[in-house]
């Protein structure tokens, strides 16, 4: 498999397409591709991409979606278009899936998805979803009930801007546009590992959720107002920012209480409860933590070295990394795709995303992460 | 700008981090006072428990037989509670336990130990009662009068009164050795010694009691025995209206394997302390329906109507009535057949609880007849609310009826009342011709019953009676 990654931060979709497209002709180690991956910014015209793709590099082997900041190895595209081009050197392929309707939790869109998975337990799928009114969360863990192979499924939630009511996340592939759903690229005949970087330490005594809903918590062990705890947290901030809680997101435990099931992070409060970027339950054990650049570097690096042991010449990397993470790493955000590609050396595909999807440590559920960052190293059998 | 964020924010952390270390040392201090506070209380008054009393109680014998002082175990067992917790439900019967231990501790001093064993079972241990013990006596006596005038005032609970008193059983301690449970045993044996007397009042302990305790005891095995091994058997006195046998009262006798028959004056209060008497009850109704279904097939004796005796204690059973209905079922008695004999007490004392349930016996097809008439209160106004269908004149009134005017003058009151009201009239205990003329000359109708006509027979001597009796006045059995 051969991959190559090119950018434009044009601000004409067309001419953006057309200034990749030249790159791409002018790169002397690829000549011709397989497929074509694009990520691109919300502030693209919506209902111009398939078209436009189609009219620029003459093909329809191409899916696209919206990220605010993607990733051309290392490189950071804001507000850009990134493209991966994939040419296959053997027996490798690439199939899309797409489906529409995950904020109205439609039954049959997760029977036809665990059915397409099973039918495809041995290929590599990257899952890449909109933000679909924030039900992608509850659409995953329902997704996992349905016994499909975890392992093998991760990916991450489209970036985009807020027009009018819209979160534009949307996914574009074969001239649809998907506004509720998500798109599943499907890699057959690979050979995968995936890895994740956390870099926030746990710390005090844990909590235990009483009283949430959905993606908020009201009340932490025996009723106590977890809106207070927050609250605390921030005193003594000039010109306080939710976002600066994202140096603080909370660590959710799995059920022995001591290992990590996910992270956290903080959206926004009032004085009954605290929003997060991704559900919390009832019973959850949780921990306050904190992190800093160079913790979140660390455990960048720690993550490659898993990676590399599991498959140290990988033909193409992908990073899903949460945004918030991209906060707290500062001016040292192009940092940690640096470290991915020094240890594995390949180019390097993703963006900063709303949220990642991948298995838990113990490969038993799926799991929607906040303020992780989720490395897949792949190669072509 | 950054730096001084993180700064102030890692600082908060840590605050955080250390308020809820403070917070989890509160809540596990608090725990901790939880679990030591119900491991030695008693939850729903709040008194100690079994546990903490025994603690103190060992600690008290250790310093008696070291100081040569007196103390007192205290056993309190509140009168007739079951009654209430039936008749108004559980939460009424906790509220007014809750009220009572109130009040009992604020009866005691300070150093005295009160704690609930459960149920209505109150405990105190009192020491430092002096080295003498008529002076240890006169102030356990003090501190009794005080627990007793305490509780004896009316309780006030969800707008109701209830009067409440106690039995308490006293046992001394001093320099002898003895074990807990028996100093526990002591008082709770002179505890029952109270109730026997009548409830109400303290017993200190003695010897004796326990020697009566035993017995009674052993009674109660013997009964328990007998029931089981068919010792008890029914005998049929005979009830005549002109000269014909039309009924019969069934009686409870009991032949034991070591000490013959024994009479029912000897094992009937038994039963009743013992609540033995509602199996006993329940063997006899079964007894006579059986006997009434054996009478069915006989021209003679299938007009006879048996009565049986119900104890208050039977009667006040939440699952009598469906016990009786289940029996008369099960031997498909007819109506009328049966008279179920309740006394004029029973009525007066739980006039409120039994009036629907006698209601139902009726409406079944019970009789119901009200016992030893004359001797309570007489109020006219059970005639009017219960369904009565007998009255039977106490024995009292008929002894003397040859010679004593005003008992003629009150049987007749009787007979015309109860004919008003529709109902028959039994005179009882009638045992000589004087007797039986004088009840004639006041209505020659009434039934009658007594020695004179005949003592208590075994069943099938009872039903040689009866065919002889039809023989000499005529077939018609039906009064």
């Amino acid at each position: 498999m051969f991959c190559r990654v090119f950018h434009s931060l044009n601000p004409s979709l067309l001419q953006a397409m057309e200034e990749i497209k030249r790159q791409f002709q002018a790169d002397r180690q690829m000549d011709a591709f397989d497929f074509i991956l694009i990520a691109l910014s919300s502030r693209y015209p919506v209902w111009d991409v398939n078209e436009t793709v189609w009219q620029v590099f003459d093909t329809k082997q191409f899916a696209a979606f919206h990220a605010t900041d993607a990733f051309n190895n290392e490189e950071i595209v804001h507000h850009g278009v990134t493209a991966l081009f994939i040419k296959f050197e053997r027996q490798g392929r690439i199939e899309c899936f797409v489906q529409e309707g995950v904020s109205e939790n439609k039954k049959e869109v997760l029977e036809k998805t665990a059915r397409y998975l099973k039918e495809r337990e041995n290929a590599f799928h990257i899952i890449i979803a909109g933000h679909c009114k924030a039900q992608t969360a509850f659409f995953i863990e329902k997704l996992a009930q349905y016994d499909i192979p975890i392992k093998n499924l991760l990916g991450g939630i489209s970036s985009g801007e807020k027009v009018s009511d819209a979160l534009l996340t949307y996914q574009f592939y074969n001239g649809e546009v998907v506004q509720d759903g998500f798109m599943i690229l499907t890699f057959h005949h690979v050979k995968m590992a995936t890895s994740v970087a956390l870099g926030f330490e746990s710390v005090g005594v844990q909590y235990t959720v009483s009283k949430a809903k959905g993606y908020r918590i009201y009340r932490v062990d025996d009723n106590q107002s977890f809106a207070y705890t927050i609250e605390r947290l921030s005193r003594g901030i000039e010109n306080f920012k939710p976002e600066y809680l994202w140096y603080t997101p909370i660590v959710v435990l799995d059920e022995s209480s001591e290992n990590f099931l996910t992270l956290r992070t903080f959206k926004e409060q009032t004085d009954e409860w605290v929003e997060f970027f991704g559900p919390v339950k009832e019973g959850q054990k949780i921990r306050l933590s904190y992190g800093e650049k160079e913790n979140l570097l660390s455990a960048d690096a720690k993550s490659a070295t898993a990676l590399a042991a599991q498959l140290p010449e990988p033909d193409l990397l992908f990073n899903f990394s949460c945004i918030a993470r991209q906060y707290v790493l500062e001016e040292m955000q192009t940092e940690e795709n640096r470290i991915y590609r020094n240890f594995l050396h390949a180019p390097l595909f993703g963006f900063f995303t709303f949220g990642e999807i991948g298995h838990d440590p113990s490969r038993r559920s799926l799991q929607y992460y906040n303020e992780t960052s989720l490395l897949t190293g792949m190669t072509e059998l | 700008m950054r730096e001084k964020i993180k700064k102030q924010l890692l600082h908060n952390l840590l605050l955080e981090v250390s308020k809820r270390y403070d917070y989890i040392m509160e809540q596990n201090a608090r725990i901790f006072e939880e679990t030591n506070y119900k491991a030695i209380h008693d939850e729903l008054t709040g008194l100690y428990n079994r546990f903490y009393f025994i603690e103190q109680l060992k600690k008290a014998l250790y310093l008696a037989q070291r100081h040569q002082r007196y103390g007192a175990v205290l056993f309190i067992d509140l009168d007739n509670f079951k009654v209430i917790n039936d008749t108004t439900g559980h939460k009424a019967g906790d509220a007014l336990l809750k009220m009572i231990a109130k009040k009992l501790k604020n009866a005691l001093r300070e150093e005295d130990v009160l704690a609930r064993f459960g149920g209505d079972e109150f405990v105190v241990l009192v020491e430092d009662l002096g080295e003498d013990e008529g002076q240890a006596v006169k102030l356990v006596r003090g501190v009794v009068d005080k627990l007793l005038s305490s509780i004896a005032y009316g309780h006030i609970v969800d707008q109701k009164v209830y009067q409440v008193t106690a039995s308490i059983g006293i046992a001394l301690f001093h320099h002898g050795e003895i074990e807990i449970d028996d100093i526990l045993r002591y008082a709770d044996s002179a505890m029952y010694e109270a109730k026997r007397k009548g409830k109400s009042q303290a017993v200190f302990f003695n010897p004796m009691i326990e020697e009566r305790l035993q017995r009674r005891l052993l009674m109660e095995t013997s009964i328990r025995q007998g029931i089981d091994e068919g010792e008890f058997f029914l005998v049929y006195q005979p009830q005549i209206k002109n000269g014909r046998i039309i009924g019969a009262e069934a009686l409870v006798r009991w032949n034991n394997a070591e000490r013959g028959v024994i009479p029912p004056s000897e094992f009937i209060a038994f039963a009743e302390e013992s609540r033995l008497i509602i199996v006993l009850g329940e063997w006899i109704l079964q007894e006579a329906c059986k006997t009434l279904k054996r009478w069915e097939k006989d021209p003679i004796l299938k007009n006879i109507k048996l009565s049986v005796n119900c104890s208050a204690i039977e009667v006040m059973e939440s699952d009598f009535e469906q016990k009786l209905m289940r029996i008369l079922t099960r031997y498909g008695i007819g109506r009328g057949k049966l008279c179920l004999e309740i006394t004029e007490s029973l009525l007066m004392s739980h006039h409120a609880s039994l009036a629907d349930v006698i209601h139902r016996l009726s409406e079944f097809g019970l009789k119901i007849a009200l016992d030893d008439f004359g001797t309570g209160y007489s109020s006219l106004a059970y005639l009017k609310s219960f369904p009565i269908n007998i009255l039977k004149i106490d024995r009292s009134f008929i002894e003397d009826i040859y010679l004593d005017r005003s008992d003629q003058t009150l049987v007749q009151a009787i007979v015309s009342v109860a004919e008003d009201f529709g109902m028959q009239v039994v005179a009882e205990g009638v045992e000589n011709k004087e007797q039986e003329q004088a009840i004639r000359a006041i209505a020659d109708h009434i039934v009658v019953q007594g020695f004179l006509y005949g003592k208590p027979l075994p069943l099938e001597a009872f039903e040689t009676a009866v065919k002889e009796r039809s023989a000499e006045y005529g077939k018609e059995g039906d009064a």
